[in-house]
């Protein structure tokens, strides 16, 4: 650079160099804090960016779907369309109106989603709307510019295909609880998980669950996904296979619908339960959205009790269908001969009391055989007195009455076959000979499932020898394809059973027999009425029709076809449905012909 | 070589990285805004035309007219300035209005154009009554008062940034000229006074302060932005990541292309590409310097004072933002920076350096 003249120059006048002077050093300053940045701490940086960059996503994985024993697919997964958003970047309120208004939604918790927001952080975004339909996702997507901060998310949810049908045996899922948490944690369960609440979906959790998988993806600032970097992903979970017929299943749905009552149709050898009704039921798919607090009362106040499974986890006095069990108890103990004849006038006097016969005319001279067909109360009466209930208790248990069978369903419930022990510990008082009479005629304080009595029903039909039910076929990937039959013979001698099978068939097959109504020579089937009384009824009520609906008797059948060759076992209660011949036996039979024809037209698989 | 050549060369070279750049931190907000990447770096390509023809147009106005018609054009801009501050008239991006829509859809800022003309009409004004500069009332405080006003308006608007600048170069050059240095006590005051009323009393401006010593308090909010650009010029390293590897300039970092693309150069070219940046803004401020030193008449020589402290300080306040020094204020980078009005802006500053270089030394006196 040259030298600067002497002259009158503001330069050299004001010594702007120190200005000049400044901007360096602030240069240099500069590059230092670079070097510090870039070089000395770069790594750090690079972490950070590294971190800014990605995100883990959690990939749901698929729950595991549910076949019947046909391949019919009875649960799947459908994807659902939640809405989210930003409280950060939009206020929760309106965003709720906005869309509410868009879809024509109602918004009676708008508060409770508001107060959910108050203690998360505000960039994390909130679900705002469950499983929206398709429709509203287009107004939301169409009106996308004018809502800042709201986004559309999807994740699968369960789909029942057939709606009510099996709704109890399949069950539903709720969102985890906090004490369900607390077991499941080390399981890799988090807040906001979703598990089976009852049903399949409740026992079949470990194998229906699979195991979510992640990704780790790109993003900008924004969160949107760039590109994925690394992807594991989710193993979808165990696919089931049920023993269930869904189209048997829905058959019985309808006979049943206006009705309360329980209806199971098993195996007779495999033990397998191939339809399993409740009624009333409910839709599983209700649950799908999240049940709001009104519906869930609405759901557990109704009085028909609708997410109840009769089958298992209601038990009722089993009124006449008790009485083969007294019968073999008698054969096996000895204290009748098949031949001997007892007389029924019509009613047995027992100390001061008079116990009545349901034909207030009697039966007559009645052996074991006609007792049985004709349902003669006196004669098992007089059985009761010689056995003792301790007896019948004994011979009741072993064909699995008062405890559970051990289905794979939660809430089984034991049912109760009393005897002297079990009055004196539950009640606190001896037992009375009075009492007896009633449990031989299965009233009084004997209470049965629908699935105690017809796995019963089935050791009977199968000479001796005891099935567990069962309702899983296989589970995708375990050992064995196939779940092992379980079974035990019974210590009953085989004539015991055949002098109970040949009655039971005469109860259809002859005229004089309580359901010989439904009597049909191409399908014959071999089983027992039952009234199960309610309350009751004080001498002189006699028109039992006229009563109130609630004070009815429950009306059971339980048999099994065909009678020479037993192949499947049907057992129905009509709660409050009067007589066992009237209202349950004819749906047994409309039952077992659904069943034979079908097998009949299409092949009947392996069974 | 002629400074007119040199000077010229540095700024190409800086323009030419400054396309490169902007394609590449701008490519996401393209897509975005027009579905194309290089929508910006288009865009950018034309403000560098807007910039030759501003260095053109400005380089053959004698500079006698140049200051002679300062004054008018000052009013006009500071009507401009004025106007913008009713609400409806200007255009606003991120609450600031800042910008007319010209025909054509050109953005024109006025601010960045009031501190060029302003320099001009005080390197005119500050020569002719340098007699009366010693009169505190007559010198100091009457410029002061005019700059308080401009700046107002443009803090107003707000644009804290182009109004700091103007208040920087004013002192620089009053400083230059013949007032006393006693006079500056009052900047002292006023200083404080602006301090406490448009920045310690305005929420935003002071958390942003705050953030910028201590942005980790606050790394969603105050603190994000010098965060991020930390990030980006930290995980540069020496070489940094790549020409167009980066990913902070994936909407982690605010203003990749605008007022920090600083950051996103060091993201990218790294310790190595910012130093050669950085050498390259030296040379042309040493240029500048040298021209400074051969300047006779004084009224251009506070005129290059003037333009020299506009230029030098805000490629210094842009790097001292970037890097966490000062508070972010938002400035663009000279040549560097996407915007059409800060580059024909810069334009007219490279435009006056080549007049002052021709009136001054001719086409023979013009190397060194």
């Amino acid at each position: 650079m040259r030298k600067i003249d002497t002259r009158n120059s503001f330069l050299v006048n004001r010594n702007i160099y120190a200005l000049i002077l400044f901007f360096v050093l602030v240069l240099i300053v500069y590059i230092l804090r670079l070097y510090y940045l870039q070089i000395i701490n770069g790594e750090f940086f690079r972490e950070q960016s590294e971190h800014n960059r990605t995100r883990i996503e959690d990939i749901p994985a698929p729950r595991g779907l549910i076949y019947d024993h046909n391949g019919r697919l009875l649960v799947e997964n459908r994807p659902a369309y939640n809405v989210f958003a930003v409280p950060e970047e939009v206020e929760l309120e309106r965003a709720v109106k906005a869309i509410a208004n868009l879809c024509h939604l109602s918004v009676d918790d708008t508060a409770r989603i508001i107060k959910k927001s108050k203690n998360r952080p505000r960039f994390k975004p909130i679900k705002i709307f469950s499983d929206v339909s398709r429709d509203c996702i287009a107004k939301i997507e169409a009106n996308k510019f004018k809502m800042q901060g709201v986004f559309i998310g999807i994740e699968p949810v369960r789909f029942y295909c057939y709606g009510k049908s099996a709704s109890h045996l399949l069950g539903y899922l709720g969102e985890i609880t906090d004490k369900e948490l607390m077991d499941l944690r080390p399981k890799g369960y988090e807040t906001g998980d979703w598990v089976g609440k009852s049903g399949l979906e409740k026992i079949l959790e470990p194998y229906l669950r699979g195991h979510n998988g992640s990704r780790i993806v790109e993003v900008d600032a924004l969160g949107r996904r760039l590109k994925i970097l690394d992807e594991k992903y989710p193993v979808p979970g165990h696919a089931v296979w049920l023993t269930i017929d869904i189209d048997l299943q829905a058959f019985i749905e309808t006979l049943m619908e206006n009705v309360s009552g329980a209806s199971v149709v098993m195996d007779v050898r495999t033990g397998a339960i191939r339809a399993m009704v409740s009624s009333p039921g409910f839709d599983p798919n209700i649950f799908v959205k999240g049940l709001t607090e009104e519906e869930w009362r609405n759901l557990n106040s109704d009085p028909g009790h609708p997410l109840l499974n009769r089958v298992l986890q209601s038990a009722y006095p089993p009124g006449s269908t008790f009485k083969p069990f007294v019968a073999v108890a008698a054969l096996e103990e000895e204290v009748i001969h098949p031949d001997k004849k007892l007389f029924c006038p019509g009613f047995f006097k027992l100390g001061r009391r008079s116990y009545r016969c349901w034909k207030r005319e009697g039966h007559g001279h009645i052996a074991l055989h006609r007792a049985i067909v004709e349902s003669c109360d006196v004669y098992f009466y007089q059985l009761g007195l010689r056995l003792g209930v301790d007896k019948i208790a004994q011979y009741a248990r072993l064909f699995g009455f008062g405890k559970k069978t051990g289905i794979e369903l939660p809430g089984e419930r034991r049912g109760l076959i009393p005897s002297k022990e079990w009055k004196l510990n539950y009640l606190g008082q001896p037992w009375h000979k009075g009492e007896t009479l009633s449990v031989a005629i299965g009233q009084g304080y004997v209470l049965v499932t629908p699935l105690q009595m017809v796995v019963a029903y089935g050791a009977i039909a199968n000479n001796g020898w005891y099935v567990k039910p069962n309702i899983i076929e296989k589970i995708e990937g375990t050992k064995g394809t196939e779940i092992d039959v379980e079974r035990h013979k019974l210590p009953v001698k085989r004539k015991t059973l055949q002098i109970i099978k040949a009655a039971l068939e005469d109860v259809v097959r002859d005229k004089h027999g309580t359901a010989h109504k439904i009597w049909d020579e191409d399908i014959p089937i071999a089983g027992k009425t039952g009234t199960a009384q309610v309350v009751r009824l004080r001498e002189g009520i006699k028109k039992r029709k006229r009563l109130p609906e609630h004070l009815r008797d429950h009306a059971w059948f339980v048999g099994y076809a065909p009678a020479s060759d037993p192949e499947i076992v049907i057992a129905v209660i009509i709660e409050h449905g009067g007589h066992g011949s009237s209202a349950a036996a004819p749906i047994v039979k409309k039952i077992a012909e659904y069943y034979f024809k079908k097998g009949s037209r299409s092949n009947r698989n392996d069974r | 070589m002629y400074y007119a050549n040199k000077i010229l060369l540095y700024c190409f070279l800086l323009l030419a990285l400054s396309l490169v750049m902007v394609f590449s931190a701008s490519g996401v907000y393209g897509i975005d805004l027009a579905g194309r990447a290089d929508i910006f770096a288009i865009r950018q390509f034309f403000y560098i035309i807007g910039f030759v023809c501003a260095v053109f147009f400005t380089s053959r106005a004698p500079l006698k007219l140049m200051y002679r018609f300062s004054k008018p054009v000052m009013l006009l801009l500071i009507l401009l300035l004025g106007a913008l501050l009713i609400p409806g008239v200007g255009t606003c991006y991120n609450k600031a209005c800042r910008w007319y829509i010209l025909p054509g859809g050109l953005h024109f800022q006025p601010a960045e154009f009031a501190k060029v003309f302003w320099t001009v009409y005080l390197a005119d004004a500050l020569v002719r009554r340098r007699e009366k500069l010693s009169n505190f009332r007559q010198g100091i405080l009457f410029y002061t008062v005019i700059m308080s006003i401009i700046a107002a308006c443009i803090l107003m608007e707000p644009d804290f940034g182009n109004a700091v600048l103007l208040a920087f170069v004013t002192v620089v050059m009053l400083m230059a000229s013949n007032v006393p240095w006693r006079h500056f006590f009052v900047y002292l005051l006023v200083g404080i006074l602006v301090f406490y009323f448009f920045v310690y009393k305005v929420d935003y401006r002071w958390n942003r302060i705050i953030a910028t010593y201590n942005p980790w308090e606050s790394p969603q909010k105050e603190g994000y932005q010098i965060i991020q650009s930390w990030i980006a010029i930290g995980s540069g390293g020496i070489l940094g990541q790549g020409l167009g590897n980066g990913f902070q300039k994936l909407r982690f970092l605010p203003e990749p292309f605008t007022d920090f693309i600083f950051s996103i150069t060091a993201h990218e070219l790294g310790f190595i590409g910012l130093v050669a940046i950085l050498v390259l803004y030296g040379l042309l401020f040493y240029t500048f310097f040298q021209v400074i030193g051969h300047i006779r008449d004084l009224r251009n020589e506070l005129l290059a004072i003037g333009l020299f402290a506009l230029l030098v300080v805000q490629v210094l306040s842009n790097c001292a933002v970037v890097v966490g020094i000062l508070p972010t204020k938002g400035l663009p980078l000279p040549f560097m920076s996407y915007g059409g009005s800060h580059l024909v802006a810069s334009g007219v500053i490279i435009g006056l350096w080549l007049r002052i270089i021709r009136e001054e030394m001719g086409e023979e006196g013009a190397h060194d």
